[in-house]
């Protein structure tokens, strides 16, 4: 599985929105409600299921969906 | 090993040596009568920072001791060093980072260790205050592991109170010092209003001389 689409599926899951209708314009707070816990969640799945280090730096600027896939694009 | 290093090695061994031997002249009690079997049960346990000393001298005692696991939050900081070199000696799962923010990496490292069975301490208001009040990053973590907030208090009859910002408490020699457990907090909901809960509960624990 692709990082991106690995990216859809842990945002998918934690907003309960179908992953087809998750876009990389979206908030992920406005739109896909990733508050604190579910962000807290979505960076250590990403982190152990791709195997990267996310700074706190690089999560502060994850505002929306395309922030994430933009970040999964650069090596670890 | 540099020289900072070799220095924040032998002043957590000072330090340790001096808390085991201040600890052992305190009349220690746990008083957990408002939530009877609380620190046994799953949670993540939280206390203000100005009460690390004592707090951290019970669960070596109560817990590591015994086997049982602990994870705490070091921030990057001298001070921070000097508290994760301290923790390893101890046998503590020791999370580097800030518990500010909801997602930091800090945190996430106290969620790994928390999912792995450890049981997760944080001081919402370290590493740099402002004192006694509580930043989201417990109840962040708390919610991630659908676990609830246990709020732990200091009471004591007679304290130093050092000139760090949160004029960390030191218990004197033969002090009575307690414990004291609150009813573990529901942190689901509105993460503003669990952070308010927390310092209010947190807050209604405490009593220590000025």
């Amino acid at each position: 599985m692709r990082p991106g689409d690995v990216a859809i599926e842990v945002l998918a899951k934690l907003s309960g929105k179908p992953a087809a209708e998750i876009r990389p314009g979206m908030d992920l707070t406005g739109e896909l409600g990733i508050d604190s816990p579910k962000a807290l969640q979505l960076l250590v799945e990403l982190e152990d299921r791709l195997h990267i280090e996310i700074s706190d730096e690089e999560a502060a600027r994850m505002v929306t969906v395309g922030d994430v896939l933009d970040r999964l694009q650069r090596p670890a | 090993m540099d020289a900072g290093a070799r220095r924040d090695v032998a002043t957590a061994w000072a330090l340790r040596v001096a808390l085991r031997l201040l600890g052992a002249t305190w009349r220690f009690r746990v008083d957990d009568a408002r939530a009877p079997g609380a620190l046994e049960r799953r949670g993540v346990l939280c206390f203000w920072h100005f009460e690390l000393l004592p707090v951290a001298w019970f669960l070596r005692r109560r817990r590591l001791a015994r086997g049982g696991r602990v994870a705490l939050l070091a921030s990057h900081s001298r001070d921070g060093e000097l508290g994760a070199v301290l923790g390893r000696m101890w046998g503590a799962d020791v999370a580097r980072g800030s518990s500010s923010r909801g997602g930091s990496a800090g945190l996430r490292a106290l969620y790994r260790f928390a999912r792995s069975g450890s049981l997760p301490i944080v001081s919402p208001d370290g590493p740099r205050g402002p004192a006694r009040r509580a930043k989201p990053g417990a109840v962040a973590l708390a919610q991630a592991l659908s676990l609830p907030l246990v709020p732990v208090g200091l009471a004591c009859d007679r304290c130093w109170r050092l000139r760090s910002w949160d004029r960390m408490a030191v218990p004197r020699p033969f002090a009575r010092v307690a414990l004291r457990v609150g009813p573990p907090l529901d942190a689901a909901g509105d993460p503003a209003a669990a952070t308010e809960r927390l310092e209010r509960a947190l807050d209604a624990l405490v009593e220590v001389p000025d």
